[in-house]
């Protein structure tokens, strides 16, 4: 059972007693949020970003500022790394100076969505020194996040999953314990290739609907109520509709990354994905025409384009 | 509630001290007989008929008055529901020499056509049926077989407004929910548009669950994850349990059928000038399923179909 004891001002690890204090390193749009979640729930939080603005809306929270992630290290038992890059990641993990220097902290959880090899080093390299990474990727946009609607796919030693669950429980809908190592980021790729896909057809059921005569205003909420619909269609088909891509939740140019991730994935695992492709390449095009910084939603605007007659 | 409905109710009107409009329904299959049984559980009275005797003897059993006959029913019922698998049945229903323009003694005001059939049939049967007083919507359904027995279909109503609002409460009874959306023939062109968005999510359910696979994730563990997740969809929810026991039953739509709509899809986007390469890309994977031999199995099975095409 998830231990819900608020001892002291804090919430309690399962049969210690003590309290559990669990750290955040990444302070940005998904980080901020799962630590917004955790204080909420009760959970003392150290925080590190690199980003003082980032670090000080943190505190405005109340959370508690560390000078760094070996800082973190040593006051949480309990960290969650949400990273922009391998090199973020590389940075944290450190060298006798990161959390690999961790005094505290026995559980390691890393949520960002970052190429398996890459974690599986940093998993290696925190073993050595007595700390269990988990790979543990979120499904859910940042709006998602910020709602408490978001998911995660957790991955790796069995106890620590089982031990982080409770922690993570709070800042989303779900902990699923996917198995080995890396499975949580295989399943985000998937989760993604369904995004990628969703998105699309959303622009194009949008365009298609705009083409016959029907308003997407009033198509959206139909086709959000039928057997058409997809979490896509109810997030970004309102973006669409609007045709106002910011605040982007998902820049085009960032997510174009997952997408050739996705692709060599596929590629790798000897799968091949025609209708992920399509729309692959009209994410593409989004970003050839100029939608870069925008929402991924964008893709409406190639789609919507009217083909030559 | 069950009710015995006389042929006294013809002249007797409803018991009820409320004015219920009797509801006839033509054509009593998976859709029609769904239809059927959800309006006798709200308290209306129904009449119907269907060309199968076995349809019809469900109804009856629930509480239904069978006739023999599209202008008996119309005879009957102040609002008439069309739910007809083909375009020759639908013509039979309307023009036929026992079909809605041969009564004499007709009660009937309202025409509900929910089949999915092409437009331009739709329009001339409005124009004919108008001219015999009885005003015809149209009012596609989205939602399988399943969702319809479950209470969970939508109604895409379209045609004149005061019609719509008339008819509204009948069809609140049968599913979740009624959407007016225009004039008529856009609930035809949105149905499309829905059908544009299960035909890629059935495919995209299909992929993602073989991709899950083929990187060593069993499909029955990712599926309940991605249900979760950002990358759900209504297909993945209903026919992702469909592809993970590789059975793909039970069939709620077939292939074959299926086929058919997105023919009438590409057309009209073709017509309306709108590319939709990631539609065509997952009718690709539709026609394959068919070309394997899947004809009559749910398009659940164009998951066998990018199976087989991945490296096991």
């Amino acid at each position: 059972m998830t231990d819900t004891t608020e001892a002291a001002g804090g919430r309690t690890d399962a049969g210690n007693g003590s309290a559990t204090v669990v750290g955040v390193i990444g302070l940005g749009t998904m980080g901020g949020g799962m630590a917004r979640h955790l204080l909420a729930a009760g959970y003392e939080v150290v925080g590190h970003d690199v980003d003082p603005g980032a670090a000080e809306r943190f505190e405005q929270h109340g959370g508690s500022a560390a000078s760094s992630a070996a800082d973190v290290g040593a006051r949480a038992d309990i960290v969650i790394l949400s990273l922009p890059s391998v090199r973020a990641l590389q940075d944290v993990v450190g060298d006798g100076q990161g959390l690999a220097g961790a005094r505290r902290a026995t559980v390691a959880v890393e949520a960002s969505t970052l190429p398996i090899s890459d974690k599986e080093a940093a998993r290696d390299a925190l073993g050595r020194h007595g700390v269990v990474l988990l790979d543990c990727p979120i499904s859910g946009t940042g709006a998602q996040m910020a709602a408490g609607d978001a998911v995660f796919y957790a991955s790796g030693d069995p106890a620590a999953v089982a031990r982080v669950s409770p922690v993570l429980a709070v800042c989303g809908r779900g902990v699923f314990d996917l198995g080995a190592f890396g499975n949580g980021t295989r399943l985000k790729l998937v989760a993604n290739h369904l995004v990628t896909v969703h998105n699309a057809s959303a622009a194009e059921a949008l365009a298609l609907a705009g083409a016959g005569g029907i308003e997407p205003g009033v198509a959206l909420p139909a086709l959000v109520a039928g057997a058409g619909t997809s979490r896509m269609l109810e997030l970004r088909g309102p973006m669409m509709v609007a045709r106002h891509y910011e605040p982007a939740s998902m820049k085009v140019e960032l997510y174009m990354k997952d997408v050739g991730i996705i692709t060599a994935f596929a590629a790798a695992a000897g799968c091949s994905v025609p209708v992920f492709d399509a729309a692959a390449r009209l994410h593409q095009a989004a970003l050839d025409a100029g939608w870069a910084e925008a929402d991924t939603a964008s893709v409406y605007e190639v789609v919507s384009r009217p083909s030559p007659q | 509630m069950k009710r015995e409905m006389t042929s006294s109710d013809r002249s007797g009107g409803p018991p009820d001290s409320e004015p219920c409009p009797v509801v006839g329904v033509v054509g009593l299959g998976t859709m029609g007989g769904a239809m059927a049984r959800h309006l006798l559980d709200a308290g209306y009275r129904v009449v119907g008929c269907d060309v199968d005797p076995t349809a019809a003897l469900r109804c009856a059993e629930a509480g239904a008055l069978i006739v023999d006959s599209a202008t008996e029913v119309a005879n009957v019922a102040d609002v008439t529901i069309l739910s007809l698998p083909s375009t020759d049945a639908f013509e039979n229903v309307v023009y036929g020499e026992r079909g809605l323009l041969s009564g004499t003694d007709r009660r009937c005001k309202i025409v509900v056509e929910t089949s999915t059939l092409p437009l331009d049939l739709k329009r001339s049967a409005r124009e004919v049926l108008a001219g015999a007083g009885m005003e015809m919507l149209d009012c596609p359904i989205s939602g399988t077989g399943e969702q319809m027995v479950m209470g969970d279909a939508v109604f895409y109503a379209s045609g004149l407004g005061t019609a719509i609002r008339a008819v509204g409460p009948v069809l609140s009874a049968c599913g979740r929910e009624v959407f007016d959306l225009g004039g008529f023939g856009n609930g035809t062109k949105l149905k499309l548009v829905a059908n544009l968005l299960v035909t890629i999510h059935n495919a995209s359910a299909a992929e993602a669950l073989v991709l899950a696979q083929s990187g060593g994730i069993d499909p029955s563990v990712a599926l309940p994850a991605l249900v979760a997740g950002a990358g759900s969809s209504r297909m993945l929810e209903r026919r992702g349990p469909l592809m993970v026991t590789e059975k793909y039953e039970p069939v709620s739509m077939e292939v074959r059928l299926f086929l058919k709509d997105i023919a009438i899809i590409s057309a009209f986007a073709a017509e309306s000038g709108c590319s939709v390469e990631v539609f065509d890309a997952a009718a690709r994977l539709h026609q394959l399923a068919f070309d394997a031999g899947w004809g009559e199995v749910d398009p659940a099975s164009v998951h066998a179909v990018v199976r087989r095409r991945a490296r096991s």
